[in-house]
């Protein structure tokens, strides 16, 4: 095998040689015995690796005069053509800003867990089952389709959080709703979530201000309160301290606001535009036309879960303790036992996923076609 | 017996080398003969810098080479002018001359 500094390196050994042979020649001509021209040769010419070694150093610095050179001379041509060059500074700011962003994006959207401890411990339940299950529901308030459905009835919740009781903690929420809201005489309109009394101990996240939500909050006989997200209590009050257990109008239904949520929780999945948060019992999602709460009512499902396993508890260990309950918070049995929904957990620690499942496809795309590309 | 011999200001090496390259491919031990015997004995080029001299022309694209035979025998480095090479002898003659012109006043002054 010939490297291309061995050819180098045997060239210049050859180049040398020839050297020396051809003085040799010449003090032999001189009437020198080849011995002694030999000597003469090699005294003349003096250090042959030191010689050798001057034109290594040539070589060896050779990449950086080169390096010098070629800048040199890209600028002078950048600075000749000013036109093209913007256009390509431009070309590269943009790509550049371009992959920074999408990236940045991959980054909150597919990667980045949860902000509250423990993210690990968090699974979403959901259930499959083959097609939508007629005879079990009458109406549903949920994400349902071919992949599975994320939507329980309120008794079911109840039913499952207390059999997984010692192994997990499980709490419920809704899909949020607009509402009109009106604090001090100043209107606006908010995203809210239901969610039960547990959630936010569930999840772990703690208050700014004030306190969060518990079981307690999550019954008809409590005064109705609401908590804040960060974000709006920085852009709709303007951060101020003093409107903690004051009350607001949501849907034109008097709240008492009873905590603000640390600034790092910025909901259940990255871009979560929450502005508050309601306990289940006190969110306008769980009332029927008839105006009654939808809450004991095993055919309407309209709530859903997300669970925080103990330490040390798999989802194997707790997946058959659920799949035993969910069946018998039904209003009846399946004809089919084949078509029950059947239960199933799904990693939590990002959060609600469909953010996921509908971009990490075009993402995935993008960065692919970068790596190609580059 | 003094030595005449002069041992060449630095810089004017190169312009010895394209030079004496122009005129036909040439082996690195012919160039060293050929400034001797044109400066009739008096410009010695130390070997040592003959060779480092001529790669760094080469890198620099002033100089091509080739192996070839030699007139007697063995083969040799052949070293020969490029386009750039041949421009740059015109330029660095000019130069010379104009530096050799201007020392020559100073010195005649």
């Amino acid at each position: 095998m010939r490297f291309p500094w061995k050819k180098a390196e045997t060239d210049l050994e050859r180049e040398v040689a020839h050297h020396l042979h051809e003085l040799t020649a010449e003090y032999e001509r001189q009437g020198h015995s080849h011995g002694e021209a030999l000597r003469m040769a090699k005294r003349e010419f003096g250090g042959s690796e030191q010689v050798k070694e001057q034109c290594r150093d040539e070589r060896r610095w050779a990449w950086l005069t080169g390096l010098r050179q070629d800048v040199v001379f890209g600028a002078r041509m950048m600075r000749r053509t000013p036109v093209i060059t913007l256009a390509a500074v431009l070309s590269l700011a943009l790509g550049i800003g371009a992959n920074t962003a999408i990236v940045s994006l991959m980054d909150v959207v597919l990667w980045r867990d949860l902000p509250v401890p423990n993210p690990r411990q968090l699974a979403l339940v959901e259930w499959q089952g083959h097609g939508f299950p007629r005879e079990l529901l009458d109406g549903a308030s949920g994400s349902f389709g071919d992949s599975g459905a994320d939507c329980f009835s309120y008794p079911s919740f109840r039913a499952l959080r207390q059999g997984v009781s010692g192994r997990a903690w499980l709490a419920a929420f809704s899909y949020p709703d607009t509402v009109s809201i009106s604090f001090a005489g100043h209107p606006t309109v908010g995203q809210e979530r239901p969610v039960s009394g547990n959630f936010f101990s569930t999840l772990q996240v703690h208050a700014r201000l004030g306190r969060l939500f518990s079981d307690s909050d999550d019954s008809d006989a409590a005064p109705a309160t609401v908590v804040l997200s960060h974000h709006f209590w920085v852009n709709v009050l303007g951060s101020d301290p003093g409107v903690m257990g004051k009350t607001m109008s949501v849907n034109n239904k008097p709240r008492v606001i009873v905590g603000i949520l640390d600034k790092s929780f910025y909901g259940l999945f990255p871009g979560d535009a929450t502005d508050l948060y309601t306990p289940l019992l006190h969110g306008p999602r769980q009332e029927t036309p008839e105006g009654k709460t939808a809450l004991n009512n095993n055919r309407f499902w309209g709530v859903q879960l997300i669970a925080r396993r103990a330490p040390r508890v798999s989802d194997a260990q707790l997946l058959p303790v659920m799949a035993t309950i969910f069946p018998t918070t039904w209003s009846a049995q399946p004809k089919n036992a084949a078509n029950a929904p059947h239960l199933r957990l799904e990693e939590g620690a990002r959060g609600l996923g469909f953010l996921r499942d509908e971009f990490r496809d075009p993402l995935l795309c993008w960065v692919h076609w970068l790596v190609c590309c580059w | 017996m003094p030595d005449k011999k002069t041992d060449l200001i630095q810089g004017t090496l190169d312009l010895l080398i394209l030079k004496i390259v122009a005129h036909s491919p040439i082996h690195g031990y012919g160039i060293a003969q050929r400034i001797l015997l044109t400066s009739k004995d008096i410009l010695q080029v130390q070997q040592g810098s003959l060779y480092p001299a001529l790669h760094r022309l080469q890198r620099k694209g002033l100089l091509k080479s080739q192996w070839k035979e030699s007139s007697n025998g063995p083969m040799a480095k052949y070293y020969s002018l490029t386009a750039a090479g041949r421009k740059s002898l015109q330029a660095e003659m000019a130069q010379w001359h104009r530096y050799a012109g201007a020392v020559a006043l100073v010195l005649e002054s």
